[in-house]
């Protein structure tokens, strides 16, 4: 049993004691931080939106041009954007899965940012901060603390039962 | 009590007392026995340098006593014996060869009674990653090239062994038992015609004859029983702490004094506990990249406070380990008292050693001059392939790591001893202190008179120096002092403990435990175990495929074509999670190393900054208390 399956065993007697608030503390920070990366991303993705012309993008697909690869770079963020809003929500309400989802959203995100550089280098700025912010969450995500909260830890039965 | 031999007779009772009873896998060929049969049934050989082999005594010939009769030879020249004959491999394709060993492996059955022979189960491959799986297609290869026993040598050994099994069943065991250390020791030397590993049961080897061990430990009161306190069972070449047990440990099953050996199916190495054990053959990274990966661990680890995958880091890297499964399912034959088949009396090999054991110093059967000696024969009990002699026969007790470990009544001495020295040393301690506490109360009321008397500052200053040397001394002894104290009462407590019985904690001298495979271990599927045996094979062709077809987006569709392999091996075994969080590792990094490319030195302004910054907040934070 992993230590967030304790704390959901917790919560679900209503006991909830500041040990434990502060032990989960990083699961709520992860959340938080994913809910400031899907803002960031979501921006990023309005202002590509706004800038590309879609109906000469559908009909020219044989070179790749600037407004092109801003325009694949808006279809790619948004599974990013998405997987990390749902890591967030499930970080926060739920607390399962979290780590998982987030892990592929970072790795996504890392990923897209990765082949715009490599396209586009260095014509898209916002390119440098998202992948700054995705090694952050990748660090953390992989940090001990964090992934002995998530995976599979041998804790005493009887932190379990006490009140 | 003094280290050496015990009489015959008390050996034999001894030996008899506390034998082992093996327990074997369905489908095993052969079983300990005495080694007379065995000699009389090999030829002797000599291979010396540069020179093909030259039989010395054909079968027939050989006996235990002129086995150790063999003049002394040049430097490099290897004696060894041949149980199968290369002639008679021939003969093991001959109709009525084929009707001896479809009688054998009958009989084999019945002695299982009736039970189906061995089934592999789940397939070695599928227990580990790709580098391991790579390195074990070397390792395949590579046999090709190396010595190794020929392929009809089981065949022929089994009709060998078979003969001397029709000429009377027996299972037998060698004998010895010495004084060793403080230990009474019982040495079971179990003797085996033949290692049909590789080609019977899937492992790394094939080799005639095969030498195993079992020791008991026992502690010896002034006045009393026997007790046995510890066990160690060999299992390949492994030595030292992780090969033994305490006789209390639950993982020694016994049937009333005697101790349970799993027997490896072919391999013959012996466990604890019924499984199957996945045996790992090691293939060490050179030193310096050895040392330059364990930095970078530790610094990804204890630095960066990063997850490693559960590596402390302490341990040295091994990239590469060609795995190999050894069956000690316990469900065939048993062989011991009360069991299938009961034992002989043993062969006893007490001090004087028997000519053969200490005159013959050559290989048990064939040398195939194998460049990792995994092919060849071992050596007698008492020397290693080398000739150089076997540890386990010279020193038992450090063998099994037991030479830190005292009997109890050894503790208890050493423990009421060291309690003694202790509290002499405290009496010495306690006037040192005394007397020197005296003087530092002078020197303090000395220089707390002189100070302030400009005529006197030479003697101040050397009182005032003395006053604080002093002082320093003084804190070490009554820290010496309070140290030993505790040594003293954890001394006591620890001897009261043995005293009541309480051993104290069973396994903290383990550090890795042979473990069986888990039963979760065991249930991956046919298609798991379909894609470990044709994975590497698929990968390199399919890599190959790319690079001669695809050139044109070649580093794309590698890419792609590694991660789809990686995906699908992640899912077989259960770590997507692991393979995810490595992919984000890596892609971290390359990102980590374009920013720090791309902006470097804004990056070293904005540390400064920091760095300025948060000096700046800590002397504010200090004003402000």
């Amino acid at each position: 049993m992993t230590e967030i399956d304790n704390r959901r065993r917790v919560s679900a007697g209503g006991r909830r004691d500041p040990v434990h608030r502060a032990r989960y503390r990083p699961v709520r920070l992860i959340g938080l931080l994913l809910i400031l990366e899907t803002v960031g991303l979501v921006g990023i993705l309005v202002l590509e939106f706004s800038q590309v012309n879609w109906w000469i993008q559908v009909q020219e697909l044989s070179e790749l041009s600037r407004q092109e690869v801003e325009a694949l770079a808006t279809v790619l963020l948004v599974p990013t954007a998405v997987l990390s809003f749902l890591a967030a929500l499930s970080l926060l309400i739920v607390a399962r899965r979290g780590w998982l989802l987030a892990a592929v959203s970072q790795g996504l995100g890392l990923g897209v940012c990765l082949w715009l550089y490599s396209e586009t280098e260095p014509e898209l700025v916002y390119v440098y901060p998202v992948m700054a912010y995705c090694i952050f969450i990748v660090l953390y995500l992989n940090s001990r603390t964090v992934r002995h909260l998530f995976h599979k830890v041998q804790s005493p039965p009887e932190e379990v039962e006490r009140p | 009590m003094r280290d050496g031999g015990v009489d015959p007779e008390a050996a034999e009772a001894l030996l008899r007392r506390f034998e082992p009873v093996l327990r074997f896998t369905r489908g095993e060929q052969f079983y300990p026995m005495d080694v007379e049969p065995y000699v009389q049934a090999c030829s002797l050989w000599v291979r010396r340098n540069g020179e093909q082999s030259v039989c010395i005594l054909p079968r027939g010939e050989l006996t235990l006593d002129n086995l150790a009769q063999q003049p002394r030879d040049d430097f490099g020249a290897v004696h060894y014996l041949r149980f199968t004959d290369p002639k008679s491999f021939r003969e093991v394709y001959s109709r009525g060869a084929r009707a001896e060993l479809r009688r054998r492996r009958q009989l084999t059955q019945e002695n299982e009674g009736g039970k189906k022979v061995f089934r592999a189960g789940k397939g070695r491959l599928a227990r580990v990653g790709y580098t391991s799986r790579f390195a074990d297609a070397l390792y395949e290869v590579a046999l090709l090239a190396r010595g190794r026993v020929p392929g009809e040598s089981t065949a022929a050994a089994s009709v060998a062994y078979g003969r001397i099994m029709d000429e009377g069943e027996h299972y037998g065991y060698h004998g010895r038992v010495l004084r060793h250390n403080g230990w009474t020791v019982l040495q079971y030397w179990l003797f085996y015609a033949f290692n049909d590993w590789r080609s019977g049961f899937f492992g790394a080897n094939d080799h005639e004859a095969d030498w195993e061990k079992i020791m008991v430990y026992l502690s010896e009161p002034e006045a009393g029983e026997f007790t046995p306190e510890w066990v160690a069972y060999a299992a390949h070449e492994y030595t030292g702490d992780n090969l033994r047990r305490r006789w209390d440990d639950p993982e020694v099953e016994k049937v009333k004094e005697h101790p349970v050996v799993y027997v490896g199916a072919g391999s013959h190495a012996s466990f604890y506990a019924p499984g199957e054990y996945l045996t790992e053959l090691d293939i060490r990274v050179p030193r310096p990249m050895s040392r330059a990966s364990r930095a970078v661990r530790g610094f990804w680890r204890e630095k960066l406070r990063q997850y490693s995958g559960g590596n402390t880091g302490t341990e040295g890297p091994s990239f590469f380990h060609i795995p190999f499964v050894d069956y000690a399912r316990g469900d065939g034959l048993s062989v011991g008292p009360g069991q299938d088949r009961e034992w002989d009396p043993p062969r006893l090999m007490q001090e004087p050693e028997p000519p053969w054991v200490r005159g013959y110093r050559g290989l048990w059967g064939l040398y195939t001059r194998d460049p990792f000696e995994g092919e060849d024969a071992p050596a007698g009990p008492m020397y290693l392939r080398d000739k150089n002699p076997d540890p386990a026969w010279h020193d038992p007790v450090g063998w099994a790591g037991l030479d830190k470990v005292p009997t109890r009544e050894e503790a208890l001495r050493i423990s009421s001893v060291r309690q003694r020295e202790i509290e002499a040393r405290h009496e010495t301690l306690r006037a040192e202190i005394e007397e020197k506490s005296r003087r530092l109360k002078e020197l303090g009321v000395e220089t707390a008179a002189l100070r302030g008397r400009s005529h006197l500052d030479d003697p101040y200053e050397a009182r005032a120096r003395e006053l604080r040397e002093l002082s320093v001394e003084v804190a070490r002894l009554r820290a010496d002092f309070a140290t030993g104290e505790s040594i003293r009462e954890s001394l006591e407590d620890h001897a009261g403990r043995l005293e009541s019985g309480d051993h104290g904690p069973l396994r903290t001298h383990i550090t890795h435990a042979h473990q069986p495979a888990s039963d979760t271990e065991l249930r991956t599927g046919r298609v798991a175990e379909a894609w470990a045996a044709l994975s590497v094979g698929l990968m390199l062709i399919s890599l190959l495929s790319i690079v001669v077809l695809e050139r044109e987006h070649l580093i794309g569709v590698l890419v792609a074509s590694i991660a789809l392999f990686a995906f699908v091996e992640a899912g077989f075994r259960g770590r997507l999670t692991n393979l995810i969080g490595s992919v984000n590792v890596g892609l971290a990094v390359v990102s980590a190393l374009i920013l720090a490319y791309e902006f470097f030195w804004q990056a070293v302004i904005l540390a400064v900054l920091f760095i300025g910054l948060y000096v700046l907040w800590d002397n504010l934070r200090e004003l402000r208390r």
